[in-house]
């Protein structure tokens, strides 16, 4: 059995490198942001400087919690696909006679030592994102009191700690599911996403939904003792819980925009035909795929907005990227691991479409339109988003929604969306070049 | 239905058509599957291809349709010499006067059945009228799977919209490469109902197959050993088809251990 799985993995490799590249980078990512917070907190303590304590907790805490928190996201998806993409596989073993709890435990397996191989990997790694996320902060004007990164034996655990955590979340509902699908079910590989969000996940949306509840109602509609600033405060936070709300509920809200969006543009051309049918019959690889590109254009709306509306605040690149660096990075290694990840399933309908009579560039169009839905989804969910936390934090601040939106610096939000549209794209151009060069039908033979 | 060796238009003329491939892991090394083959498809017939596995059927007819580069030959279809056009206007003669329907993954798997019906002819650019979509789904049958995707419907099924879209297209030329192979016996006579009367549309039929009484059903047969034609019969007996088919395996294996 153990020869099973290890021939399973290395069929799947370049699957597997993908997941064990956005991993490592998710990890590296966590890992190092959490570092450099302890080492400027320990410097600022050890140099007795209060201050710079507090602004270093508030500072660091920041960037840990959005980077864990895109880093968990991204990798639990894209974990999540590689096993689901694969469970054609996985019902063979069954049908081979495989118990299911087997079944299950072998994925286990195989997501523990990915998690533990990436975190493994990302130690080093998290070392190098410490330092310069500590020397980004000297840029921004903090006092660091020569704080600098030296090997602690616990960063090695806590890089290891980052990389187990999110493919675990990201495999344990589907290994979970892999070994209870009917086998022909999955053999047949039907497409669809599951119908219902499932307890786990419907009981965490409901928690979010009452942070998003619990934050609003303070920061729009009470007089708070703290003022404006602190109603401000709430109305952010509210926000937050919002966009991890509909993130996490992705396949019911990123879906459906898509369908919205791509319904309304009036072209009658095959290609784009092909591609709006594609995304759409298979949702699960699409919404993973956006996810992470809505996920860090909604992030840096909703800061963009916090800036302009808070009193003295920037909402310059440069001070986002203080904070959200990191969640640049895992977005984009997690989003083109995402379309890489899928690639081999697109093979197959272009050979068809190609063996149709499909004339040389309808191929590669028809991949370059759907980069181009990803990106577009990805970029309607940031606006409706930036809309949305305009409007509450203006209530909030008790300023008009037009003096903030105004102010937002729009040539910095279109060329971050015109990088997202460029960037899913140009994967996607490089994936239909490969596919172009192999012969079509002999993707058609099993 | 009388047979003859004289039919006016050869549809499809093979000129010393040889293919050969690279043997995988011995560089610059070739295996020839093609021994320069020559061979004439008689218009609006159905031309059935039999011989033993591995004789070079699929290759014939993926080479035939430019779906497979030959090494060296002339391929004419239609009075078209379809190996000197480029790859856009070879895409283009496919779309227009070319249907296929393979053994298997025939369709888009992203697009609906009536989606994957007026896919070629939205390729070349027309649109299929609605009406002949359906006529074609409901002649066979699958006209309740209209809106399915092809995970969702049964192999027969899925074959019968491979051969709903050549129904619905009318190409002047339908490549089929064992279309019942995977078939029960009912859904593969449906198949081979339709491919059988595709011809007085008008069409021309080159069908792979392994299976003689399917085979008999052609106009003529094409019979294949080892990369070359081996012999070419009349169609309508299955016990002749069978024989050809022996004959040219046994010659085959003496061939083969002579060298
Ligand atoms: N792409 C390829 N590369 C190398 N060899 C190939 C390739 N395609 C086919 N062959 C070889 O060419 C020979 C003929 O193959 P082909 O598929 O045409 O046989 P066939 O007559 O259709 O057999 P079957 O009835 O089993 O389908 C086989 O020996 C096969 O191994
Ligand atoms: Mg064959």
């Amino acid at each position: 059995m153990i020869r099973l799985v290890l021939s399973d993995i290395r069929l799947q490799a370049s699957m597997w490198w993908w997941t064990l590249l956005c991993a490592t980078v998710g990890a590296a990512c966590s890992a190092g942001s959490a570092i450099a917070m302890f080492t400027a907190v320990s410097a600022a303590r050890a140099a007795g400087d209060a201050r710079m304590v507090s602004a270093s907790i508030a500072l660091g805490g920041n960037i840990v919690f959005f980077t864990v928190l895109a880093a968990v996201g991204i990798v639990a998806s894209a974990v999540g696909l590689t096993l689901t993409t694969q469970r054609r596989e996985h019902a063979l073993w069954v049908i081979l006679g495989i118990p299911r709890h087997r079944v299950r435990s072998i994925l286990r397996t195989e997501m523990v030592v990915l998690g533990a191989v990436a975190g493994a990997l990302a130690a080093p790694l998290a070392l190098l994102v410490a330092g310069v996320t500590l020397a980004q902060w000297k840029g921004t004007g903090l006092e660091l009191h020569g704080a600098s990164v030296g090997f602690r034996f616990w960063y090695v655990g806590a890089s290891v700690l980052f990389g187990l955590v999110p493919c675990l979340l990201g495999g344990w509902g589907v290994t979970r599911r892999a070994a209870r699908t009917p086998e022909m079910r999955a053999f047949r590989d039907y497409s669809d996403p599951p119908a219902r969000p499932g307890v786990a996940r419907a009981g965490l949306a409901l928690c979010l939904l009452a942070g998003v509840v619990g934050m609003w109602v303070p920061g729009l509609g009470l007089e708070l003792k703290g003022g404006l600033a602190q109603r401000t405060a709430f109305a952010f936070a509210g926000n937050l819980f919002l966009v991890c709300l509909l993130l996490l509920m992705g396949p019911w809200v990123l879906t459906p925009l898509m369908k919205l969006w791509t319904a309304l543009v009036p072209s009658r051309g095959v290609a784009w035909h092909l591609a709006v049918q594609s995304c759409r019959a298979r949702a699960t690889r699409s919404v993973t795929t956006v996810l992470p590109f809505a996920l860090s254009l909604s992030f840096v709306g909703l800061f963009m907005v916090m800036g302009k509306a808070m009193p003295g605040g920037s909402a310059g690149l440069d001070n986002i990227l203080v904070v959200l660096g990191w969640v640049f990075v895992v977005s984009w290694v997690g989003g083109l691991a995402v379309i890489a990840l899928v690639g081999r399933e697109r093979a197959r309908d272009s050979a068809v479409v190609t063996v149709a009579g499909a004339r040389p560039g309808v191929v590669t169009r028809s991949m370059v339109y759907e980069g181009a839905i990803y990106a577009g989804t990805a970029i309607v969910f940031g606006a409706l988003f930036v809309a949305v936390s305009s409007l509450t934090i203006a209530l909030g601040a008790r300023i008009d929604v037009v003096r903030v939106l105004a102010g937002l610096p729009w040539a910095t939000l279109g060329a971050l969306a015109a990088g997202t549209l460029v960037t899913t794209c140009l994967a996607l151009v490089l994936q239909a070049a490969r596919v172009s060069r192999t012969v079509a039908v002999r993707a058609l033979r099993p | 239905m009388p047979f003859s060796t004289t039919a006016p238009v050869p549809c499809i003329r093979l000129r010393g058509l040889r293919t050969e491939f690279p043997i995988p892991g011995r560089r610059g090394e070739t295996t020839r599957v093609l021994h320069d083959i020559d061979l004439e498809i008689p218009e609006g017939r159905l031309t059935a291809v039999v011989g033993p596995s591995g004789s070079g059927k699929s290759t014939l007819l993926l080479c035939t349709a430019g779906l497979e580069r030959a090494t060296a030959g002339s391929v004419e279809i239609l009075g078209t010499d379809v190996r000197s056009l480029s790859p856009r206007k070879q895409a283009a003669f496919r779309s227009e006067n070319i249907g296929f329907v393979f053994q298997e993954y025939n369709l888009v798997s992203s697009l609906t059945v009536e989606d994957n019906i007026a896919l070629p002819a939205r390729l070349a650019g027309r649109r299929v009228p609605r009406a002949r979509v359906e006529d074609a789904m409901a002649r066979l049958g699958i006209a309740k799977h209209a809106r399915r995707r092809p995970d969702r419907l049964s192999g027969g099924e899925r074959q019968r919209v491979a051969v709903a879209r050549v129904v619905a297209n009318q190409p002047r030329i339908v490549f089929a490469d064992e279309p019942t192979g995977a078939l029960d016996l009912k859904s593969g006579h449906v198949v081979l109902d339709w491919l059988q009367a595709l011809p007085a549309q008008g069409s021309t039929v080159l069908m792979v197959t392994h299976d003689p009484h399917a085979a008999a059903r052609a106009d003529q047969v094409v019979v294949m050993g080892s990369g070359r034609v081996h012999a070419v019969i009349p169609g309508g007996d299955s016990h002749a088809v069978g024989d050809a088919v022996l004959a040219a395996q046994s010659a085959d294996e003496a061939g083969g251990e002579e060298s």
